[in-house]
């Protein structure tokens, strides 16, 4: 978190920069650049909008607008709040709104659709989200340099003979360069290699100064911007494609600005997302979704970061409270608390090692990620990780605050079948640990079916008070959030006749 | 595995009764088995949590690791900044990070290997590859 802050003050000298010279240049504009406001779109998954709607409020203080598009919410800002934008936690992807049409009335013939888009480009106010982009990419430039760095960095440890591994992990763009960085700073364990990583750690230093002479040099030379149009349509009396679409205003939007066109490689990302009647132009302020952060060490259903963040937020942790995943994986979810409810102590457990292993790592990269922003010698999270079986934990019983996790869907992890024995007793197991009437549990599964069936005959324990509707990779899926109900728990054997656990008839 | 989730932990054979706490075995081969890492200190979330936690099983084993706390404390030792910061060190400074832990009652015995606590019984773990 501590480059948004750097970012921020950097963030600030520019604003003030700008400041002075935009009144030197128009006197005639009375409102300061510091009193603009600009309307941000960001996506949200799907189901989560109220909750993202929340946190924008607490951490921003303005109100949200909830599009009938789903997945996205609008927000009002100032320009200076900028950084504190890109700290949401609940957010996948930023972008600032060019112009918002409620009810655009499209006309009936394509081609007549077509020219009133290229028309369109040339009539929107860009001048001032081209300046929140602009201030954007700034403190944007910050995390590009670290990438390149870092590849240097790789590209010299080829040469030194070292593992070739690392430069194929970082081909893929999936893994951030805080991975990269985890996976050096591993490297710092084995005293054999620290005497290189001293030599390497030199030449990054030489590196770095490289980079900051190339970039004075690419900031005074004017530069022409390489663009793309993205389209996102959905609707059923559309007579165009989102291709189309895009490509029309796209030449359109080339001709007014001459900007080159590229593809893959561009610095302003402009959005054309088309609901129904409703369509909204924007330009992208993040390049890669926000949701991956905090992992390193990823496994076959790793949760995305703003869904756990989500989850946590539907469970309104108190300070204080004891948080437990029983069912961790990687441990997304309590890595997420640990980083954000800080005054909450969090343990992550899974039966499976290859699991712990990861959650372990991730902790532990996370950790030294903190190290090298913050530059304290080794500061602990409040977080443990712990290999169990949830079928029996070993905790004891009324100890437990909350519990949030994913249940396995049985898709990818454990099968349906598994899952009418699983669900049940995982239920019956938390509900002994939980502690009785301020316990909460908040479930994430697919297989409602089976979850519905194994909730009806634990009336007693837990009673339901949500459920919200999400889309976890393309699969429809719920979360459940569930109180514990004031009865204390009592061993099955010490119940008569309870049915569905009884394996035989006596 | 910290002190603070030790004290939460019990053994979940199926008839033994009294297998809390667990016993700490510290392994005595490896080179570090206690770390000390710093964390940040919150006054009101130690205030708190030692109302959850079972004190005198904090109070013993924090004896083991040559910590001595009080025996018992009063409502006044809760706004000492002395008596919180030896807590704070107790449950969060202090990282296991080799041994394992023993049931006083049935023996069983679970290992500690790098900080992570492996609480599996072996004979479960046969259980679900066969199922498969």
């Amino acid at each position: 978190m501590c480059d948004i802050e750097e970012a921020t003050n950097q963030l600030l000298a520019v604003n003030l920069h700008e400041n002075q010279s935009s009144v030197q240049v128009t006197e005639s504009d009375l409102r300061s650049e510091s009193e603009l406001l600009v309307t941000i779109g960001a996506t949200v998954p799907t189901g989560f909008e109220q909750t993202a709607a929340d946190e924008v409020r607490e951490k921003l203080g303005s109100s949200c607008k909830i599009s009938r598009d789903r997945g996205k919410i609008y927000f009002v800002i100032s320009v200076e709040s900028l950084a504190q934008v890109h700290c949401l936690r609940s957010v996948d992807n930023l972008f600032v709104v060019v112009q918002e049409f409620q009810d655009y009335q499209f006309k009936q013939i394509k081609e007549e659709v077509l020219k009133d888009f290229e028309d369109l480009a040339g009539k929107l106010p860009w001048s001032n989200p081209l300046k929140v982009w602009k201030i954007n990419a700034s403190f944007k430039k910050k995390k590009a340099k670290r990438k390149k760095i870092n590849q240097n960095l790789s590209k010299e440890k080829i040469n030194n003979g070292q593992e070739v591994k690392i430069n194929q992990r970082n081909v893929k763009k999936e893994f951030t360069s805080h991975a990269l960085d985890s996976h050096i700073l591993d490297y710092y364990e084995n005293p054999a290699i620290k005497e290189e990583v001293s030599t390497l750690v030199g030449d990054d230093l030489a590196s770095s100064k490289d980079e900051t002479d190339e970039s004075s040099k690419e900031e005074t030379e004017p530069q022409v911007l390489k663009f793309r149009v993205t389209c996102n349509r959905a609707g059923e009396k559309h007579c165009f494609t989102s291709n189309e679409a895009a490509r029309d205003f796209g030449g359109a939007v080339q001709d007014y600005f001459k900007w080159k066109a590229d593809m893959t490689n561009f610095d302003v990302e402009v959005l054309l997302n088309i609901h129904d009647n409703e369509v909204i132009v924007g330009i992208a302020l993040t390049e890669e979704s926000l949701h991956r952060r905090n992992i390193t060490h990823f496994g076959p259903t790793t949760l995305r970061s703003t869904l756990a963040y989500g989850m946590l937020r539907l469970c309104d942790p108190l300070p204080y409270d004891i948080i437990v995943d029983p069912m961790c994986g990687t441990g997304a979810i309590p890595i997420e608390g640990a980083t954000e409810w800080t005054d909450c102590f969090h343990i992550a457990g899974d039966n499976n090692p290859l699991a712990v292993n990861r959650a372990a790592n991730n902790i532990a990269s996370l950790l030294t990620k903190s190290q090298i922003k913050e530059g304290k010698p080794s500061w602990g999270l409040p977080i443990d990780a712990v290999q169990w079986d949830i079928c029996n934990l070993p905790l004891r019983t009324g100890s437990v605050d909350i519990i949030v996790t994913d249940l396995p869907f049985g898709k990818r992890m454990g099968s349906k079948k598994r899952n009418w024995n699983l669900y049940p007793a995982c239920l019956r197991e938390m509900s002994r640990v939980c502690i009785p009437t301020t316990g909460r549990a908040v479930l994430l599964t697919q297989d409602t079916k089976c979850f519905a069936k194994a909730l009806s005959g634990m009336r007693h324990v837990w009673r339901k008070v949500d459920t919200v509707w999400v889309n976890v990779g393309g699969l429809r899926a719920a979360v459940y959030v569930l109180i514990r109900t004031p009865q204390a728990f009592v061993h099955p054997s010490e119940q008569d006749g309870e049915k569905g656990t009884l394996w035989y008839k006596e | 595995m910290r002190l603070l989730t030790h004290n939460f932990l019990k053994c979940n054979e199926e008839n033994c009764t009294g297998g809390y706490p667990l016993q700490i075995k510290l392994d005595d081969t490896s080179s570090e088995n206690v770390k000390i890492l710093e964390q940040d200190f919150n006054k009101e979330f130690v205030k708190n949590v030692l109302s959850k936690v079972d004190y005198d099983v904090l109070y013993n084993t924090a004896k083991q690791f040559g910590i001595s706390l009080l025996f018992s404390y009063t409502s006044q030792h809760l706004e000492d900044e002395g008596f919180l910061n030896s807590i704070h060190h107790a449950l969060f400074k202090i990282h296991i990070m080799e041994g394992s832990l023993i049931c006083p009652q049935c023996h069983v015995s679970f290992p500690i290997k790098d900080g992570t606590l492996i609480y599996i019984y072996i004979y479960i773990y046969i259980y679900i590859y066969i199922y498969f």
